[in-house]
Parts: C-alpha cells; sequence; structure tokens
C-alpha cells in the first residue's frame, strides 16, 4: 500500500522539498494526466482507484467542494487517513472523529516531517498524521493530551465533592487503567521501574489516586525530558 | 462578575457550577474552514462576539482541539486582542488554562509572545486555581490590558506560508487598502464586483493581517473624506491597456477595471495562470498573448506588468530571470516604444534601476504593511499609479512611431528610386530616423531633445530635396522640382542688383513673408493657373523654403494646413533650435507632436 499525494502544482513541490519525494517508493505523486483522470473520476463518484492507497494527502485548492466532499466521504467510509494541504491554511488541525483527517499548511506539508512521516510508514505501515504535523514531537502532543485529561478527571474528583448534586458521571473520571486511553506508543515511554506494577495490569484493573498521580508525575518527567 | 469560557469539552470548568452554559462557548472549527476564518467568523458576526460583549474576563483552554500541541486557544487570543469590532471588550482580562507553565508554553509554541503582555493569566485545572482568579478579579488584582499599542509591539505573528513573501502580502493588503481609500460609489457595478472580492480576500481574515493592521497605527483604514479618492485617469479614453499580474484574479482585474470603466478605458489582461506549469512555459504562452496583441488592428501599446509571476520568481536569485523581467525585455525587443508599468510589491531599488535599464519607464510599488504609509501617503501612492498610467499612455505614441518607422524602412529599402547614400544616413539602422525615435524614448518632453530632433528632421527634409532625383536647383537661373510623373516644374529666382534680395518666382504659386521680414514665409498660396509673381528674399534660408514647399507641395502633394505648419517649424528651427534669436516668443517650446507631424510628413513622402 502506497500514500498518494495528489497536487496539480508540481513546481511547489519541488519549491518545498529538499529531498527527492518522488523517489520515495511507497508515494504516488498524482498529477499531470493522472490528476486530470482522478478528477473526473471524483466529478462522478468513481473512488475505486483510490483503494490501493493506505492514505491520501491532496492539495485543498486543486479540488473544487463537491470533489473535496466525495473524497472525504470516502475516506469517512473507508476510514482511510486524509490529509489537505494548502498555503492558505493558517494553523494545522488533527481531526480523528470518523476518520483521522489532518489540515495542515503546504509548506509544514512539504517539509521534514513528511519525509519522517514517509519513513516512519515505510519501516511501521502504519500511518501516523502526528508525525506529519509536529514531526519529532509527535508524542510531546500525546504526552500533553494525556497529561490535560488526567488533570481534568482529577478536578472532576474535586468538583464531585465540592458539588455533590452535580451531574459528574464516573465515566469521567478515571477508576480504571483504560480511562486513562494511554496510546501504545508512549505507554513504552511511560514504563519504567516506578510504574512497572502500575502498568502490569490489564485494563480493568482498578488504579488508585495515588497510582494516577504517579503516571503524571512520570508523564511530567518525561515531558520535560523532551522539550 | 460575569465570565466566559472557552473549550472544547476537555475541561472540568464546564461544569455549570463554575460556567452556567450561557457563560460557555465550545470551540468547534468547522473542517471545511480555516482555523483563523472560523475564529474570525465568530468574533465578527457569530456567537462568541455576543458572548464576549457581556463578560468582564474570560478563561481559555490553551489547547482547543485533540491534538494539544496545536495551541489554539493562544492563537484565539491573539484574535480576540486584534478584533477592532469588538471594541474594548479586546483588552478583556485573559486567563488561560492549562497544566503548563508559561516557561514551557514559551518553549513550545512557535508564536508565544501574547503570554507574557499584561492582562494574561495563567491556571491550572484546579478549583482552588479558579477560585483564587475570581477572588482575585474581584479584589482588582487581575486587570485588563492598558496599553495596546505596547501589547502590539511586543507581539510578533508570522505569515502564513503562501504569504511568507512580501509580494503576496503587500499584493492583498495593498488591494484592502487602495480601495478603502475610494469614495462610496455603489451604482457602480465595477466598485461593488471589487468590494465584493476584497471582503472575500483569505489573507483579510487572517490573523497576521488583523496584527499588521494593528501595528501600522497610523494606517487606519478609513480614511477621512479629505482623504477620499475617485480614482479618474486623464487621457485614456478608449484606450485598451494590458495588464500581466499573476494576482489579476484575486482582485486586481477588479480593481483595474473599476478604476478603468471610471476613466472610460478598457483592461485586457492576460488571465491564464496555470497552476502545474513551469516558468518556461508560462513565459512562452504569455509572449503569444503578446504577440497576438501587437498584430491586431487595434495594438497595445501600454501593459501593466509584475515582474514576480510564477513560484520559481520567490526563490530566484537572478533578477534577468524573473518571468515578468523576461517579459519586459521581449515587449520591448518587439517594440520600444511600448510603454510598461511595472506594478510591483518589490521595493528594492536595484529592481528599479534594472527595470530602467531595459527601457520601462514607470515604476509603481505596490504598498505593504512595512511602509507604514499614513492615509496621505496611500492616495499619494495611488495617483501615482494613476499618473503613471496615463504618463504611459501619452508616452506610447512612440509604439505607433516605431510601427510607421519599421513600415516605412521596409518600404525605402524596397524602393529603388531613392537615391542609395541619402537612404543609408536616413533609414539604415541607427541612421537620422532612428536617432530622432532614440532622443524621444529618452524623454519626450525634453526641450534639448526636441530640438535636437527639429534639427534632424529638417535635416533630412533639406537633404532629400536637395537630390538630384528630386530637384535641380540653381536660383541664379532656375530651379527645376522633379514630379512624380516625370514632368519638370520651374522654379525662378531673380537676383536685385541694388541688394542682395532675390526675387522668387514659382509659376503656380506665391510665397508670403512676415510683415518687413523677407527671412521668413508666413504663407504660401497655389493658383491653378500660371502666375508669375515677384517675391524678395535677402538670404539662402528663403531659398530653402522655397525648395522645401516646392517639392513638399508640386512633388508630394501635401496639403496647404500642412505646409504652413512645415513654414512655421521650419523658422523655430532656424530661430530656437539652431540659433537663439530671440525673435521667438519666450513661451513658446517646440513639442514631441512637431517632431511627430515632420514624422508624418516622412511617411507621406516615402512609404
Amino acid at each position: 500500500m502506497k500514500i498518494a499525494i495528489i497536487e496539480d502544482r508540481l513546481a511547489r513541490l519541488e519549491q518545498f522539498t529538499d529531498f527527492e519525494l518522488k523517489q520515495c517508493r511507497s508515494v504516488t505523486i498524482i498529477t499531470g494526466l493522472e490528476f486530470d483522470n482522478l478528477i473526473v473520476c471524483l466529478k462522478s463518484n468513481k473512488t475505486e482507484r483510490l483503494d490501493q492507497y493506505e492514505c491520501i494527502a491532496s492539495h485543498r485548492s486543486a479540488l473544487s467542494n463537491e470533489e473535496r466532499d466525495t473524497l472525504k466521504e470516502y475516506c469517512r467510509i473507508k476510514r482511510k487517513p486524509l490529509i489537505f494541504f494548502s498555503g492558505g491554511i493558517t494553523s494545522s488541525v488533527l481531526k480523528d472523529l470518523d476518520f483521522p483527517f489532518l489540515h495542515i499548511n503546504s509548506k509544514d506539508f512539504y517539509s521534514e516531517n513528511l519525509k519522517m512521516f514517509i519513513e516512519t510508514f515505510e519501516e511501521g505501515n502504519s500511518i501516523n498524521l502526528l508525525v506529519l504535523q509536529f514531526g519529532k514531537k509527535w508524542k510531546l502532543s500525546l504526552l500533553l493530551n494525556l497529561r490535560n485529561n488526567i488533570a481534568v478527571a482529577l478536578n472532576k474528583e474535586t468538583l464531585k465533592v465540592q458539588f455533590p448534586d452535580s451531574e459528574i458521571d464516573d465515566s469521567e473520571l478515571i477508576k480504571r487503567m483504560r480511562d486513562l486511553q494511554i496510546n501504545i506508543a508512549i505507554k513504552t515511554e511511560l514504563v519504567n521501574e516506578k510504574t512497572d506494577l502500575i502498568f502490569s495490569g490489564d485494563d480493568f484493573t482498578p488504579i488508585s489516586f495515588n497510582e494516577v498521580q504517579e503516571i503524571k508525575y512520570e508523564i511530567d518527567r518525561v515531558i520535560n525530558e523532551m522539550t | 462578575m460575569k465570565k466566559l469560557l472557552i473549550h472544547s469539552n476537555n475541561t472540568s470548568f464546564n461544569n455549570t457550577e463554575l460556567f452556567p452554559l450561557t457563560e460557555q462557548f465550545v470551540f468547534d472549527v468547522d473542517f471545511d474552514k480555516d482555523v483563523d476564518f472560523y475564529i474570525n467568523e465568530n468574533l465578527t458576526d457569530g456567537g462568541l462576539q455576543q458572548k464576549l460583549e457581556k463578560c468582564d474576563i474570560v478563561f481559555i483552554k490553551v489547547s482547543l482541539s485533540k491534538n494539544y500541541l496545536e495551541y489554539l486557544g493562544l492563537r484565539l487570543a491573539y484574535h480576540i486582542r486584534l478584533t477592532k469590532g469588538l471594541g474594548n471588550k479586546a483588552y478583556l482580562p485573559i486567563v488561560f488554562i492549562a497544566e503548563e507553565s508559561f516557561q514551557y508554553l514559551g518553549l513550545t509554541y512557535s508564536e508565544p509572545s501574547i503570554l507574557f503582555t499584561k492582562g494574561i493569566y495563567l491556571i491550572k485545572e484546579s478549583f482552588d486555581d479558579y477560585q483564587k482568579t475570581l477572588k482575585w478579579f474581584n479584589n482588582g488584582r487581575i486587570k485588563p490590558l492598558d496599553d495596546f499599542t505596547f501589547f502590539v509591539n511586543s507581539i510578533s505573528i508570522n505569515p502564513p506560508s503562501n504569504y511568507q513573501s512580501h509580494h503576496s502580502v503587500a499584493n492583498e493588503w495593498a488591494l484592502a487598502r487602495y480601495f478603502s481609500m475610494f469614495e462610496r460609489d455603489e451604482s457602480n457595478e465595477f466598485y461593488n464586483s471589487l468590494r465584493e472580492k476584497i471582503l472575500n480576500l483569505d489573507y483579510l481574515k487572517t490573523l497576521h493581517f488583523k496584527y499588521t493592521e494593528a501595528k501600522a497605527t497610523r494606517q487606519k483604514f478609513n480614511p477621512k473624506k479629505k482623504h477620499a479618492y475617485s480614482p479618474l485617469i486623464g487621457g485614456i479614453e478608449n484606450v485598451k491597456i494590458g495588464i500581466i499580474d499573476d494576482e489579476i484574479n484575486k482582485g486586481w482585474l477588479d480593481f483595474y477595471e473599476y478604476v478603468f470603466n471610471k476613466s472610460k478605458a478598457q483592461s485586457f489582461p492576460f488571465e491564464d495562470f496555470r497552476k502545474d506549469e513551469s516558468r518556461n512555459e508560462l513565459i512562452e504562452r504569455i509572449q503569444n498573448w503578446l504577440l497576438d496583441c501587437f498584430k491586431s488592428t487595434e495594438p497595445i501599446d501600454v501593459f501593466i506588468v509584475d515582474i514576480r509571476l510564477h513560484d520559481d520568481d520567490f526563490s530566484e536569485q537572478d533578477f534577468d530571470n524573473l518571468s515578468g523581467v523576461q517579459l519586459i525585455k521581449f515587449i520591448k525587443s518587439q517594440n520600444p516604444g511600448i510603454q510598461i508599468v511595472v506594478s510591483t510589491a518589490s521595493n528594492k531599488v536595484w529592481n528599479f534601476q534594472k527595470c530602467l535599464e531595459y527601457g520601462v519607464s514607470y515604476y509603481s510599488i505596490k504598498e505593504s504593511p512595512e511602509t507604514y504609509s499614513t492615509r496621505e501617503e496611500t492616495r499619494n501612492t495611488l495617483v501615482h499609479l494613476n499618473r503613471q498610467i496615463a504618463d504611459a499612455k501619452q508616452k506610447s505614441y512612440l509604439a505607433d512611431l516605431y510601427r510607421s518607422n519599421k513600415y516605412l524602412k521596409k518600404n525605402v529599402n524596397e524602393n529603388n528610386n531613392i537615391d542609395k547614400e541619402f537612404s543609408k544616413l536616413t533609414f539604415e539602422k541607427n541612421g537620422l530616423i532612428d536617432q530622432i525615435y532614440n532622443l524621444l524614448l529618452i524623454d519626450y518632453r525634453n526641450e534639448s531633445i526636441i530640438n535636437q530632433c527639429l534639427l534632424i528632421s529638417f535635416h533630412i527634409l533639406e537633404n532629400y530635396c536637395d537630390l538630384n532625383s528630386v530637384g535641380i536647383w540653381d536660383f541664379k537661373k532656375s530651379g527645376k522640382v522633379i514630379l512624380k510623373n516625370g514632368h519638370l516644374l520651374n522654379v525662378f529666382t531673380v537676383m536685385n542688383q541694388n541688394d542682395v534680395m532675390s526675387r522668387l518666382h514659382l509659376i503656380k504659386g506665391r510665397l508670403f513673408f512676415q510683415n518687413n521680414n523677407f527671412e521668413t514665409v508666413k504663407s504660401f498660396q497655389v493658383y491653378d493657373e500660371e502666375l508669375l509673381s515677384t517675391i524678395y528674399s535677402n538670404s539662402i534660408d528663403s531659398t530653402t523654403i522655397v525648395k522645401l514647399i516646392s517639392v513638399l507641395h508640386f512633388r508630394h502633394n501635401i496639403d496647404f494646413s500642412e505646409i504652413e505648419r512645415v513654414i512655421e517649424l521650419r523658422y523655430y528651427r532656424s530661430n530656437v533650435a539652431a540659433h537663439l534669436t530671440g525673435n521667438v516668443k519666450p513661451d513658446y517650446k517646440i513639442q514631441s507632436v512637431d517632431i511627430l507631424f515632420l514624422n508624418s510628413l516622412f511617411f507621406k513622402i516615402f512609404s
């Protein structure tokens, strides 16, 4: 499986990339005649030719609103990662509701992060849009998120005591290991002599307030090391 | 105290005991919109603006998405500070909610400066912190931003990547800025179309635009009445003006169409800029378009050209390789008289100098935020641009002159009847015709240059009249003008024996001299029948006049009014251009139209 890059402005691709993107074996650049053919297909809602790709990245302005909608609907159904890049995008935003969907600025897309993203894909055959978005800092984003989620859950515990009548559901609190929703990629960073025992249980193992605090300290430590 | 919490369902503070739902705004970027556009919409017309208007303090979660490092809360805070429509609410105390320290956020966010400005506070996701904040606010320890100018000078915002070149920002900035100077003109469809285009300019919705607009405190966007400008360019009525600008479809065409519509002129743009095309391909297609423009029965003689037309131009180090520069050279190689107004965002003086070297006479720099122009300066820039276009139109007669000279040279080359030596001296490359043309190219308004052109023009005429194939002159006996049909016309001179005066006889005409001055012929008359008349003259000058008139009228059928003008110009040639005799009123200046008139005579004589 390959990554498709739909680009109607090859000159820009060459302008922004310092590496030979065209030489990457896992990347197909859809441009020129191939691009025209794809547009014809998208116009008539035919998306089969995209099945061969694991992930689709497209220059946003190369497609009309209708063509973009067709592509989004296709990725939603297939749960296939989709990237829209454009020079006019001011901040990159990743959403992962129905499918992983990243909006990113062209210059940030055609960067060292893309090289790293492709290498990661080639090594592990998995698509990780966070690598494309944040490069080497992609784990940091997950860690910060995790730390925030823990802080939110812990404060909800406080609020539950403070406002007993307020509707705070147990599902919003951290009672079991699975409630932490720790991404496997960062879990390995957090496991050490101190936390080994905490992480040794399965998802349904109960977790105490002190253990959550212990994990939070560990997260703080790793975040500081990474920064 | 009225407060507001902005979050994306990723905080414990959204508990209604802390913030009732009316005091909450859920930030949820619509994925078909850019973040800046989403924020801008909500702050100008949306629910967020309404909620901010009612509150005294705003709490913002630093992360407003699932990916923490996006730090969209910080970006939103910049927008709140810089959105003019919020009035004083833009200065509200902003309390960020994050587990990170100021220092940490500063290290990990690309544009952290807002964190270190007044009116910004940071608390953790903790009920204690929340309570302390409310207490401090009520005690007056938490304060709004008090010095906006200081704030703006303390922060820094980078443009999005496709605006990272100075060129792109200036293009949209200048457009918005120039439009803001125009008097309201809603009855004009072109004005409305331009306004619509500007309202939809992406750049104007970005944080970078808000930042640059705020930073340029002198550059208010709503001009005072005295600066309002009605874009009327004089002297370009019915003229077609070519436009080569890659930003043409981003509002500049609408700009020129409005300005030209007001001036009763017409724009003729190259619009087919394709995304996936090499620079050479683009240049080739524009060159073909230009050739069509030149071959047209109504050729375009004025072009507005931007010097950067292709993505490659933004990383180009060699000025000569810029696509616009290559096109300038191409245009000038086809016809050096075609006038080019370079309209560019480049403010580099060496670019301007290079353009001059390549024959560009007019250069207008698109205003950019960095110029910090006042309203009056913007108005002057706009006036300057329009004046440049008007001047270019005025000078574009040189394009027509070039075409007629080219035709003339070709015709003379094919005509064996014209004396070879005269032909070589006059029409070959760098000959007298070229000398006149090149002098006009240098400066068609310079008095000395025009005088020089007049001398050369008469030099051509007089040389021609002296050719044996045109006339045989011996005024002591008689002169002969050889007519086109080969017949001879006799011209006699008779010497007065008492003084040096000579009598000139034209068999079918008579010369009138100025009062009591036999040096200068005033007018000339032709009779249907032969009539011998006697005219007195006291110098060889009158003999030259007689030669000119005889040849122009009797050999080439030049009409009376034109001959009278030749007589008049001959007088200025002798008394102004060649010798400052003092006989001419001091306010009279020979102009390029006079040279053009003589050139038109050459066309009649030699074509």
